[in-house]
């Protein structure tokens, strides 16, 4: 099984990494992949002129890791990748990317979606919306620990 | 008898370290004491400290989330920090 899980500190190339990861998920029958994309307007339809997202060297990165493999191992994924950017991020470009492959479509579905659910509230990430009238740190909100909830056992 | 005490260096993350500061020195037992315990020391000097006593911010002990009761010693890293948010 190959787990990986990479802190970006440039851009995310999704079409590159999706094309790298389907080579390597070598027997899988299905590929579900996701790309968080940073948001021009705040929820309040505030213009973000940039997002920044401040990490914990080492405590993130270990924090991606675990997410993806227990992504890999609740769904049998035979192949998972998380790739989440860190530092200053301008909108419409890639904040997180993963991919998730196994045998048969369900179990990819299923992981993608629940690795964005842990990665949302439980990755050792702090994000603040950068806007005209200054910035603004967002919290998880209700419908994050929501749907984080979908997934206890 | 006096208690002796370790300067500890706290590292602080999110919104908390927008407050307070990236790293904040503090006098920890040198036989350790509870993260609760530590949380009101810091709380007790007052602002911008006092936001720690919220019970919002999370503790991390050796990079690993720590709950109220855990002990901590000098020279272990701890920090301090806001609810996360990544995705």
């Amino acid at each position: 099984m190959g787990c990986r899980a990479i802190l970006a500190t440039e851009p995310i190339g999704a079409d590159a990494e999706l094309a790298r990861f389907i080579a390597q998920a070598e027997g899988a029958g299905a590929v579900v992949s996701f790309c968080g994309i940073a948001r021009p307007a705040s929820k309040r339809g505030a213009a973000v002129s940039a997002l920044h997202l401040e990490h914990y060297p080492g405590m993130t990165e270990r924090s991606l890791q675990s997410i993806a493999e227990e992504g890999a191992r609740r769904f049998e994924a035979s192949d998972v990748l998380v790739v989440h950017r860190c530092g200053t991020i301008e909108p419409g470009e890639v904040i997180v990317f993963v991919a998730a492959a196994s045998p048969h479509r369900r179990a990819a579905f299923e992981a993608a979606d629940y690795l964005m659910d842990r990665l949302k509230t439980d990755a050792v990430f702090w994000k603040q919306e950068q806007g005209v009238d200054g910035a603004r740190w967002i919290e998880p909100t209700d419908a994050d620990r929501a749907d984080l909830a979908r997934w206890s056992d | 008898m006096a208690e002796v005490v370790v300067k500890t260096r706290i590292l602080f993350f999110g919104r908390l370290a927008e407050q307070i500061g990236r790293e904040h020195e503090v006098d920890l037992p040198e036989t350790g004491c509870s993260v609760a315990e530590l949380r009101r020391r810091l709380a007790a000097q007052g602002e911008p400290f006092d936001a720690l006593a919220a019970g919002k911010a999370i503790a991390a002990v050796d990079q690993e989330i720590a709950g109220e009761e855990m002990m901590v010693v000098p020279g272990q890293e701890i920090a301090f920090f806001s609810p996360l948010s990544g995705g």
